[in-house]
């Protein structure tokens, strides 16, 4: 990828930017409860709230390992984009009732919910167990995100930064400004960030037909050089296809950080509005890099299923190295898959989780 | 019927489309060596679980549209926390 100095630059005005954020965010702190950190003093409006939970549920993960997963499995990926659909449709089981207890009791984590819901000799190792979980769960995340930070750093930079420089040091540019900045920090990153994946996205999407002649002629180019990947699936593939959607409907709403998210609302209403739009989000991101992956058939022959994570990599190495707006196009995509999913999004509603228990500990031994 | 229990109907009905939906988007009955059929771009079992998708996403905006969020706990219907 040729993005080199220019690549190395808009990295590091990326990196200063955040901890500007940060800055301005650490200001407007309007005391030192939890709440006012973890959840923005529960001020978030629909518009942030939409941005950051688009922001939250679309990662590194899905910028890089869905395509990869797509370019493997071909057409029948598609399933992605009805499975990241069936978590909005989810939240109605637990968002209506699970919000006015959240406001009425002031809740900061998923673990003030267990403390109220459940009393007893059991209450204490059920919180402790339900935080290692959300951590285990979460720490594929982590790992994920740490990986795709430092690919991105190393590509956007030519090589001038390394793998593990780029994870390193962008693991602790964004603990910093999030330790300092809190939710509201994260909140506004996640706004821009979010629109800078969707124009990213939006740009490769017109570029890839319009420089094959069109989907139906990536469509024969697929078929030509992997009949299964176009070919109707298997029996075994349909059921995975459905339970994969239930399956991550029932999960997904579980995460802390979504839960957090709810938390962290103005108010119901914002909650409806951003949910009906993020209804529509696989849209035009989960679907936009299966077809990405699945495009990728015609254009790279990868051998190695560990590789092909490497497909929007390179795609936009073709794409970066036309130079001008489409390195811009492609700078956006990986400035928006490197931050999208900022490594204590993952990690600290699982930290907390933690801290949570260890709270509700102090509060059950002092009263 | 109140607003309340019509808006409740809705969102029921809602639910329901939704998961037939999802049931319809698998090609359960496609056969397998079936020759490529190529609609909107893509394979034809691709573009019908595409427009489910869509009508997915229309649907549950909807449902979000009719369904209450309240900020407070409603005392008549229900003061336990969600089982």
């Amino acid at each position: 990828m040729n993005f080199g100095i220019g690549g190395v630059v808009s990295l590091v005005l990326y990196l200063g930017a955040l901890l500007a954020v940060a800055e301005i965010a650490r200001r407007a702190k309007r005391d030192t409860l939890p709440s006012d950190h973890f959840l923005a003093d529960r001020s978030l409006g629909a518009f942030v709230l939409f941005l950051t939970l688009y922001a939250t549920a679309y990662s590194g993960n899905s910028m890089l390992g869905y395509p990869g997963r797509a370019y493997r499995d071909g057409y029948s990926f598609i399933m992605a984009t009805g499975f990241m659909m069936s978590i909005i449709v989810m939240f109605h089981v637990i968002v209506p009732r699970l919000r006015p207890i959240a406001v009425e009791h002031a809740f900061v984590t998923p673990g003030d919910y267990l403390r109220l819901r459940f009393a007893g000799p059991w209450a204490r190792p059920l919180r402790l167990i339900v935080a290692v979980l959300m951590s285990l769960a979460l720490a594929n995340f982590l790992l994920a995100q740490l990986k795709a930070m430092g690919d991105v750093a190393s590509v956007v930079t030519y090589g001038r930064v390394s793998y593990p420089a780029g994870v390193i040091g962008l693991a602790a540019v964004i603990l910093i400004y999030e330790t300092r900045g809190g939710m509201r920090a994260v909140a506004w990153t996640d706004a821009a960030q979010g629109i800078a994946m969707l124009l990213g996205l939006a740009a490769l999407l017109g570029w890839l037909p319009s420089e094959a002649g069109g989907f139906t002629e990536i469509t024969r180019a697929v078929a030509e050089r992997r009949t299964s990947a176009v070919s109707v699936p298997t029996s075994t593939v349909c059921i995975n296809w459905f339970s994969t959607i239930a399956l991550m409907g029932l999960a997904s709403v579980l995460y802390p950080q979504a839960i957090q998210r709810i938390f962290a609302a103005k108010s119901g209403r914002a909650l409806k509005r951003s949910f009906s739009g993020m209804t529509f989000m696989p849209l035009v991101t989960t679907l936009v890099v299966t077809l990405i992956g699945v495009a990728a058939i015609a254009r790279f022959d990868i051998a190695n299923a560990v590789d092909t994570d490497e497909v929007v990599p390179m795609l936009l190495r073709d794409r970066g190295s036309a130079g001008g707006f489409s390195t811009s196009a492609a700078l956006l995509i990986f400035l928006g898959a490197l931050s999208a999913d900022h490594v204590d999004r993952r990690l600290v509603p699982a930290l907390i989780g933690v801290v949570a228990v260890s709270r509700s500990a102090r509060t059950r031994g002092s009263g | 019927m109140s607003s309340r229990r019509q808006r409740r109907t809705v969102h029921s009905v809602c639910m329901v489309l939704i998961a037939l939906l999802y049931v319809v988007s698998v090609p359960w009955c496609r056969e397998q060596e079936a020759p490529l059929r190529i609609w909107l771009g893509m394979p034809d079992w691709v573009a019908v679980a595409l427009l489910c998708y869509v009508g997915v996403a229309i649907v549950n905006a909807v449902a979000w549209v009719v369904t209450d969020v309240p900020d407070t706990v409603d005392e008549s219907e229900n003061s336990e926390p969600p089982q």
